[in-house]
């Protein structure tokens, strides 16, 4: 699920290597948090949260394959 | 394969249809990739080129069901992404349509029988008859659908708490005002 989540962020930006992606995990639920460069910003998020919620759509459907619930957060 | 349509959100106009292969068999790659990083390793995927320099990438899986979610969202969600990917490596990249189990040609059908109805009870009844909520993209195949039947016209209604709007068949002529819900 990390992976998912830093492949697509690394694709869609202008500065793949400032992306980083780290995973809090809690009993049912595990939280990304998602952190890139400032003008990434919104090319990862998108008009209205688009983009973003698009990628929490793929992650959700990712997590629920494995049983599990999964949080993505932008953090700046 | 149906002809398919959708407004392309991203993508190109004026594209040859050796570029558009390349274009989809580069978007087929990075949507198996997707895919697999999803966990759905037995999605098998197939290219076919539409019209206007789009791209239809169908996708065989065993968990279709999940992979196009309620309303299509994950469906949806995942040609949103893939365009963006792409479009972001390549601006002149051909625009994408994602389906699974040919979900989005069994759904157009089915918008079309609830236009072609609304139609006909407009006819009969001489009233306004009101559809369900849907999005744009629907909500356009039901305007393209009723368009060029003189004796009646469509319109959208504002958008309800979830920001979908209805869309509206009416007789061509304006009546009493009365909407009957279908």
């Amino acid at each position: 699920m990390k992976d998912l989540v830093e492949h697509i962020a690394r694709s869609l930006v202008d500065h793949p290597d400032d992306v980083r992606v780290t995973e809090v995990d809690g009993e049912k639920t595990v939280v990304f948090e998602l952190r890139c460069h400032p003008d990434d910003l919104g090319k990862v998020i998108g008009k209205g949260g688009k983009t973003i919620g698009a990628i929490r759509m793929l992650l959700t459907t990712a997590a629920a394959r494995q049983g599990r619930r999964a949080m993505l957060e932008v953090v700046d | 394969m149906m002809e398919q349509s959708e407004i392309s959100e991203v993508g190109s106009g004026n594209v040859s249809g050796a570029e558009v292969f390349r274009s989809g068999t580069e978007a087929r790659a990075e949507l198996k990739l997707l895919l697999e990083l999803m966990g759905f390793e037995d999605a098998k995927i197939e290219l076919f080129e539409q019209e206007e320099g789009e791209v239809l990438l169908h996708v065989e899986s065993t968990e279709a069901a999940r992979l196009i979610g309620r309303g299509a969202q994950v469906l949806n969600a995942l040609q949103y992404v893939l365009n963006r990917i792409m479009y972001n490596r390549d601006r002149a990249s051909a625009h994408c349509i994602v389906d699974v189990e040919r979900y989005r040609e069994r759904h157009r059908d089915r918008l079309l029988k609830e236009a072609f109805d609304a139609m006909e009870r407009v006819r009969r009844s001489g009233r306004a008859v009101r559809l369900a909520p849907m999005p744009a993209a629907d909500r356009r195949i039901i305007h393209q659908a009723v368009k060029g039947h003189g004796e009646v016209r469509t319109y959208s209604e504002e958008a309800d708490e979830e920001g979908l709007k209805r869309v509206v068949v009416a007789p061509a002529e304006e009546q009493d005002g009365s909407i009957e819900d279908a």
